[in-house]
């Protein structure tokens, strides 16, 4: 399975939603969304989910438009919005129920089908309470069932970890990577950052509808960054060391943290080649030599402020 | 019997089953029922009717009550569970499905239709004990409770349509108020006609003028109902798919079903208003649909488009029953004007004599408002689709048909009530006293005008409405993963 989307465009008269945005996704990959609000990240996963039209461009799922066969995708798409109906009158195994007949499964196909995304999600402790007894994660979990109950080979979720509890996130984040590990397609949108870092294996960044953005973290790192904060240890005083990176060229500031120095210096692999070769022809014995790892928070604050040009 | 159930009536009947409304509606009923039927027994104080009354006492009380319930609050229950469902949350979820927007019309009318039978046969025991007091019909009794079913049914259809059909909640109220307006007249039509029915003894099968009017009740019921079930389908389908042929297929199929018949028995009866009356109530239904053709939006979208025919005539016969604004605009004039035609036509050949004011009256009528239509798609296009969304466009036709009516009562004043300021573009000049051929010769030229204004954006809407040339053909839909 091949999700691609071309330059989708989405247009609510003056309003650019969505802003010839482009990206891709295959089999096993869990591809982050992320954007402040009113970026267009629904509407992008409302398109993608058959649920909206595109002013312009395509979505193509292995190498079909959604755009013009909706009809074809929709058994390809589990759909996994930001909000569950609070029915009621309705409990959560009929509500997965319904949508497992809704999508043509009848008799021992269905009851299976059911009973494996409800062992799946974990929900079968609950699966006999109203939907509005639920809780937050409770209800997450619910929708995650009835997304999966088609067994689709893409998964769009808008948000799924709002709201939850540190522990209902954990649970969502680990069900994510056992979905990704069985092979499905997982387009998510989320504003817990840290936890997307953690899940994805390559992001989307969109702001005002146009894309900021895409690949993985580290990649979108070194792209987003002119310097770059280096950590050196050596098995001398951590003043001396300190002397000597600030005389290596290609070395713009450093100081002192603890038995570490931390070294700011230009953005790149060669840039650390040059001051590593410099550090070890001094006759300094390094033991520790490392760019500062960074995270989504930090390239999301980097690119939605527009440091990426 | 599960497995073969539409998926939407199953999940509506398992919402009924727990709903707590159904069951206090259920239980009122029955507790003011048996109240009600208490009180009209101990009230009785002629030992008399006993034998002749009290029968048919109690099932009216019956009857009145499920009118209320089902003519009253049923209507507003299902109204409101639809409003309620065209939320994201809800409607959009079904619609990442397979489920087909027929399916879901159908499974909602079918759970509401098992629930009117679920409250009639709740009061059976009230129904029978009215059979054991004597007096009652049965036949009578059970053709009344039947037109009830039939006459909740339509409602049911109308109310889930207006659900569908209201784009927010300020829209929804308004309809809630006219349904407060037009549900008591219904209410009211029915409980007299049970009352003429089941006392009276009016109406009897055997006799062949009451059973044309019971098959002429039942055609219209279901006309009405097959009319309202397709528009709720269209209405509730993906903006961007092919909403326009199905809709307009079947309106157009009704049409003509109704016109045959119409035709056929003016021609019998040269004296009745059946020519009339199925050409006012076409030429209304055509006013509604320009309403909301009016209210789409421009262009064509890659779905509509892709099932357009490279064929010139083909193309042509598509314009007029697809999707789209100007096509269904084109649509409803075409048919009005083969409404009036066939009408004037119909009617010359059977009273060639006799002067057909009630044609000239609706070709006024449907001119002039149709005229103010196609003057607000041409407003908007030029103008208004600056400021506001294609949606108010039908909004601003009824504002120009107020003003433009309104106008020339002001102007005329002193004039004399049929001069030609006060005929031209005014709706009411449809029912002055008498009609002139000049009168109907300005609802013609108000027309051409409107079509004249509207030319640029017609051309420009025909130019657009062509196949895609990088349209690829369609994919083979994939097996559902049940096995």
């Amino acid at each position: 399975m091949k999700l691609e989307i071309n330059n989708l465009s989405r247009h609510f008269g003056k309003l650019r939603a969505v802003d010839d945005i482009s990206f891709s996704l295959g089999d096993g990959e869990v591809v982050g969304f992320v954007g402040p609000n009113g970026a267009g990240k629904t509407t992008t996963l409302r398109i993608v989910a058959t649920l909206d039209e595109a002013t312009a461009g395509d979505v193509l799922l292995d190498g079909i438009s959604l755009l013009d066969y909706p009809e074809h995708a929709r058994r390809q798409i589990g759909y996994m919005p930001d909000a569950l109906p609070e029915h009621a009158d309705m409990t959560a195994h009929e509500y997965v129920d319904f949508f497992g007949r809704a999508f043509g499964f009848r008799g021992a196909a269905l009851h299976e089908a059911v009973a494996e995304v409800e062992s799946f999600t974990g929900i079968e402790s609950f699966r006999d309470q109203t939907l509005k007894k639920l809780s937050k994660g409770m209800k997450q979990r619910v929708s995650l069932a009835r997304a999966l109950v088609h067994r689709p080979s893409l998964l769009v979720m808008d948000e799924p970890a709002n709201g939850l509890d540190p522990r209902a996130r954990i649970e969502l984040r680990e069900l994510v990577q056992a979905l990704a590990e069985s092979g499905k397609a997982i387009l998510i949108s989320s504003h817990i950052l840290a936890e997307l870092g953690e899940m994805c294996s390559s992001v989307v960044i969109i702001e005002k509808g146009r894309l900021m953005g895409s690949g993985t973290v580290a990649t979108l790192a070194n792209d987003t960054q002119d310097r770059q904060q280096l950590l050196v240890r050596a098995l001398v005083p951590a003043a001396e060391l300190l002397r000597a990176l600030l005389e290596t060229p290609g070395v713009t500031e450093a100081f002192q943290r603890n038995e570490t120095c931390v070294a700011t210096v230009a953005a790149g692999n060669e840039a650390l080649a040059a001051i590593l070769g410099s550090l070890v022809a001094r006759g300094l014995p390094v033991v520790e030599f490392r760019p500062e790892q960074i995270g989504l928070e930090q390239v999301f604050m980097r690119v939605t402020r527009g440091e990426i040009a | 019997m599960s497995l073969q159930i539409n998926p939407v009536t199953l999940k509506e009947l398992r919402q009924i089953v727990r709903s707590r409304i159904v069951a206090a509606g259920l239980i009122g009923l029955l507790a003011i029922a048996l109240v009600a039927v208490t009180i009209v027994l101990l009230n009785e104080d002629e030992p008399s009717a006993v034998s002749t009354k009290y029968g048919t006492t109690v099932f009216h009380t019956i009857y009145i009550l499920l009118c209320l319930l089902l003519l009253f609050a049923l209507p507003y229950f299902v109204a409101i569970r639809m409003g309620a469902e065209r939320s994201n949350e809800h409607l959009d979820l079904q619609f990442t499905t397979i489920l087909k927007p027929r399916q879901f019309v159908d499974g909602k009318i079918a759970g509401a239709v098992v629930l009117v039978i679920f409250l009639i046969s709740a009061t059976l025991p009230f129904m029978v004990l009215a059979h054991f007091l004597r007096g009652l019909d049965l036949t009578a009794a059970l053709i009344s409770v039947v037109m009830l079913t039939m006459i909740v049914i339509a409602t049911i259809c109308a109310a889930l349509l207006l659900a569908i059909l209201a784009p927010s909640r300020v829209a929804r109220g308004l309809l809630l108020l006219g349904g407060v307006q037009a549900l008591p007249i219904m209410i009211g039509f029915t409980i007299a006609a049970n009352y003429g029915l089941v006392s009276e003894g009016n109406f009897s099968l055997s006799n062949s003028s009451d059973f044309i009017v019971a098959l002429v009740f039942c055609g219209i019921w279901l006309s009405l109902c097959l009319i309202l079930r397709r528009g709720s389908i269209a209405l509730i389908s993906p903006a961007g798919s092919n909403r326009g042929p199905a809709f307009r297929w079947w309106v157009t199929g009704i049409w003509l079903f109704w016109g045959v018949i119409a035709v056929d028995y003016y021609y019998r009866k040269p004296t009745g208003d059946s020519l009339e009356a199925w050409g006012f109530l076409s030429v209304l239904a055509f006013a509604l649909c320009s309403f909301i053709s009016v209210a789409l939006a421009p262009g064509y979208s890659r779905r509509v488009l892709a099932r357009v025919s490279p064929h010139p005539f083909r193309r042509l016969m598509q314009f007029v029953f697809y999707s789209g604004a100007e096509n269904g605009l084109v649509w409803a004039l075409i048919m009005s004007l083969l409404t009036v035609i066939i009408s004037a036509v119909g009617s010359a050949a059977v009273r060639p004599h006799s002067g057909f004011d009630d044609i000239d009256s609706f070709t006024i009528f449907i001119l002039t408002i149709l005229g103010y239509i196609w003057f607000a798609r041409a407003i908007w296009l030029w103008w208004l689709a600056r400021w506001i969304s294609w949606r108010f466009a039908a909004l601003a036709a009824i504002v120009l048909l107020l003003i433009g009516s309104a106008v020339p009562y002001v102007i005329g004043l002193g004039q004399g009530a049929t001069g030609p300021l006060w005929v031209f573009g005014n709706v009411f000049a449809a029912f002055a006293d008498d009609i002139t051929e000049g009168m109907v010769g300005g609802a013609v030229l108000w027309i051409l005008l409107a079509l004249l204004v509207n030319l640029p954006g017609l051309a420009r809407a025909f130019r657009e409405f062509r196949p895609p040339a990088d349209m690829p053909p369609p994919p083979p839909l994939l097996p559902t993963k049940t096995d």
